[in-house]
């Protein structure tokens, strides 16, 4: 049986971009490792995310969404992304950028003068929420200067997302979309895996979620876009992002899940996607027959919570008896970027 | 690893400790039966079963080991052997299951060191056990000895939703699984591929020894690797179909050593002078992280790991074991692995977030046609595994049903 050679169905070298046969590839994907040209590269990237969003039915003609900006490259993707698809494809939808400012100095302060430009660049609103104001003064500064460089990531993660509904319900707002990649997406299907996470492992692969606890629903359109696409995609279009990471560190083990996938990218790099397909397909069989746990206010701040306290007040009542204690002890409380510099001073080689 | 002499075994407390397992301290004795331990409560159904009315011992079931001659496979033949004897000496020469050993033999497609040919290894495992157990050996190649389990596929990369089946009239008994493995393109889909090959024949091989259980040596350790390596393959949704006990092809499946340690199993079969029936391939995993597999990744990664995060194996297999099985009434099989998958055209999904398509361009006669239509004819159902690992392959010995649009574009556009 005669059939064509292995080299004319894959041409060794391609002199054109291997999708519209036209112009001169200037980047090799890293989705799939095609040569591409500039023009096609935008056109395949948008058009996934167009078809991510319409497959999932993420938004409706008149809605008010609200994307989670933080001036980093993602989010900055997203919301350029979504700007040109609701033009292109008229969406109707109206966007607004909404900003937590954690207060961590040498980081936020600087992000946020991003999304400000972003604002004006994008013309979209901005609201920006802020943990001083929510969280009886305390800002990520303060919270790692009482409590050290261990678990912060906890208190920032209870208090974003809180402070992120919040700004929200100020604008009315009920769909936040978020700029979480496919990278972060994979990861966090390792990590569930690894961490034996069971009330996780099957939803966090969803491209909305909707709990119970928060009133306000969260998506991820770029749930499928590799971040290295995304580092290209704001490379080409010269998006004004802020590139610097967090000062304070995420913990050691998520490390090594997102060195992992990185290794696992540069051996298969159609991995990433592959971990997701797996992780959709991911069932736990829940407990039946549990009390549906009921759902009150907390009786502090009054947000949505199915304890007495939210756990944002519980953790703000732990901090603040700690601040009451340094005042006893009498000595001075300096609320300044020490934890942060400290961090800083960590990663320095000479 | 050089113990303290004077340390001695937790459990017996008479004899020197030879071996530290889970922080525990332990003699010879005891660790062997520790781990056998461990083997027979997951084999609790296979004891010496007597007729209530007749008290007659009950024909024993027939059970096929799956031995890829590696140090927990071995270890596994071992426990089995051993709980034969005990069971013949307590029970008059009646047994609990008759065993039956199978190993798939790819010396065709590794080479092997010398003296470490499975062919001589199997011989002299033969002459020491052939009284326990009946072994045979069945070549890789028998693959294609069966033109229905020989159905093979084509896709290439530029298209996803083009291929064609092999005929099986086509089929040339001339192919071998090494023909087959220089068509695809990366190591790790030669060894996925590699994989379900000798699974479907230790199937093959139960059903034709009429054997109603497979037994596998799968350690704890290679099952977290596993899991993990199936979820990095886009094979996610068979993992509880594959490695939980029960019912697959409707033949009973059991991982023996889920509960045992790979360190374990390398010590036990140290221990008890087996080490000698090893037998490897003689394949270097690559320095170059490029060259390397998911499976040589995910094991290196376990290795690291496993010093700072000493419980992550157990965590992973018990959080797998948890998944539930929502293939197991699933309505398609996939052609090349056979495995079942509910998705009908898993393609579909790729397409839509691993767009093919260019830019439109002012030029009208370069249009695209409309995004993401599937072309609707009678095709083999493939699952998104099967699909990503021959991503790119091309067996010159099919001919595709369509050109691809590449192809033709490569041949005839002027540039």
């Amino acid at each position: 049986m005669s059939g064509r050679s292995t080299e004319s169905i894959r041409p060794l070298s391609s002199a054109t971009c291997e999708l519209c046969h036209i112009r001169k590839p200037s980047l090799r994907r890293p989705k799939t490792g095609q040569k591409i040209c500039q023009p096609c590269f935008f056109h395949v990237f948008e058009t996934e995310i167009h078809n991510t969003i319409t497959s999932a039915n993420l938004f409706f003609r008149g809605e008010r969404v609200a994307i989670g900006a933080s001036g980093g490259k993602d989010s900055t993707v997203l919301a350029h992304v979504l700007k040109v698809l609701n033009e292109r494809y008229d969406y109707g939808v109206g966007f607004v950028l909404l900003s937590i400012d954690e207060g961590i100095k040498g980081y936020r302060d600087d992000s946020l003068k991003t999304v400000k430009r972003n604002k004006d660049q994008y013309a979209m609103p901005l609201e920006i929420v802020s943990y001083k104001e929510l969280y009886d003064d305390w800002s990520m500064d303060d919270i790692v200067a009482q409590i050290g460089n261990r678990n912060n990531c906890t208190y920032c993660g209870v208090f974003r997302r809180q402070a992120l509904d919040r700004g929200a319900q100020k604008l009315g707002i009920k769909h936040v979309v978020t700029g979480h990649n496919a990278d972060d997406m994979a990861e966090t299907v390792l990590m569930n895996l690894l961490r034996g996470d069971t009330a996780r492992l099957d939803r966090c692969t969803e491209i909305v979620t909707q709990s119970t606890d928060s009133p306000v629903k969260r998506s991820k359109p770029l749930k499928y876009a590799y971040e290295k696409e995304i580092v290209l995609y704001a490379h080409y279009k010269k998006l004004d992002y802020f590139s610097t990471e967090c000062v304070y560190s995420p913990e050691a083990f998520r490390g090594t899940a997102r060195a992992l996938i990185k290794n696992l990218e540069t051996v298969r790099p159609s991995a990433i996607i592959d971990i997701i397909r797996s992780g959709e397909t991911f069932t736990l069989e829940r407990k039946r027959g549990t009390v549906a746990t009921k759902l009150g206010t907390c009786e502090r701040c009054g947000y949505i919570s199915s304890n007495r306290i939210c756990k944002a007040c519980v953790l703000l009542e732990g901090l603040n008896a700690g601040r009451a204690a340094v005042q006893v002890n009498g000595s001075e409380y300096e609320p300044h970027e020490g934890a942060a510099l400290h961090k800083r001073l960590e990663h320095l080689s000479f | 690893m050089t113990l303290d002499p004077k340390l001695s075994c937790r459990r017996c407390t008479n004899n020197a400790a030879v071996f530290i397992s889970r922080k525990e301290p332990f003699c010879r004795e005891c660790f062997v039966r520790f781990l056998r331990g461990k083997q027979r409560k997951q084999m609790a159904d296979y004891k010496v079963c007597y007729d209530p009315s007749t008290s007659a011992p009950q024909i024993p079931p027939k059970i096929l080991l799956a031995l890829s001659l590696s140090e927990s496979s071995l270890s596994l033949f071992e426990m089995l052997v051993s709980l034969l004897h005990e069971q013949r000496k307590m029970h008059r020469g009646n047994s609990g299951f008759e065993l039956f050993v199978v190993h798939v033999d790819q010396s065709n497609v590794y080479p092997y060191p010398a003296g470490m040919e499975p062919n001589t290894i199997l011989e002299n495992i033969r002459q020491n056990y052939h009284d326990t157990c009946t072994i045979t050996c069945t070549p890789v190649d028998d693959f294609f000895a069966d033109a229905r389990t020989g159905l093979q596929f084509i896709h290439d990369a530029s298209d996803i939703a083009e291929y064609s089946l092999l005929e099986d009239q086509a089929l040339d008994s001339k192919i071998t699984v090494s023909d087959l493995l220089t068509n695809i393109r990366d190591r790790t889909s030669k060894l996925d591929i590699l994989q379900i090959i000798r699974e479907t024949l230790i199937f093959k091989t139960a059903k034709e020894l009429e054997c109603t259980t497979i037994l596998w040596g799968d350690t704890m350790s290679r099952l977290a690797e596993k899991t993990l390596s199936l979820t990095a393959k886009g094979r996610g949704s068979v993992i509880p179909y594959l490695l939980s006990d029960g019912s697959r092809n409707d033949i009973h499946n059991i991982y023996p050593l889920r509960e045992v340690l790979r360190s374990e199993a390398e010590e036990y079969i140290n221990l008890l002078d087996i080490s000698k029936y090893v037998s490897k391939p003689s394949i270097k995993t690559p320095n170059v992280l490029r060259m390397m597999t998911i499976d040589d990744l995910l094991g290196n990664y376990f290795a690291d790991i496993e010093k700072g995060f000493p419980s992550i194996v157990s965590t992973v297999v018990r959080t797998a074991a948890k998944l539930t099985d929502t293939v197991a009434r699933a309505r398609y099989a996939c052609a090349l692995c056979g495995l079942p998958c509910d998705d009908e055209s898993p393609e579909r999904w790729l397409q839509d977030i691993t767009v093919n398509q260019s830019a439109p361009t002012a030029d009208s006669t370069c249009e695209q046609d409309s995004i993401g239509v599937v072309k609707d004819r009678q095709r083999p159902i493939i699952c998104y595994g099967c699909l990503i690992a021959t991503k790119g392959a091309s067996f010159p010995w099919i001919s595709t049903i369509a050109s691809s649009k590449e192809a033709v574009l490569d041949e005839y556009e002027l540039h």
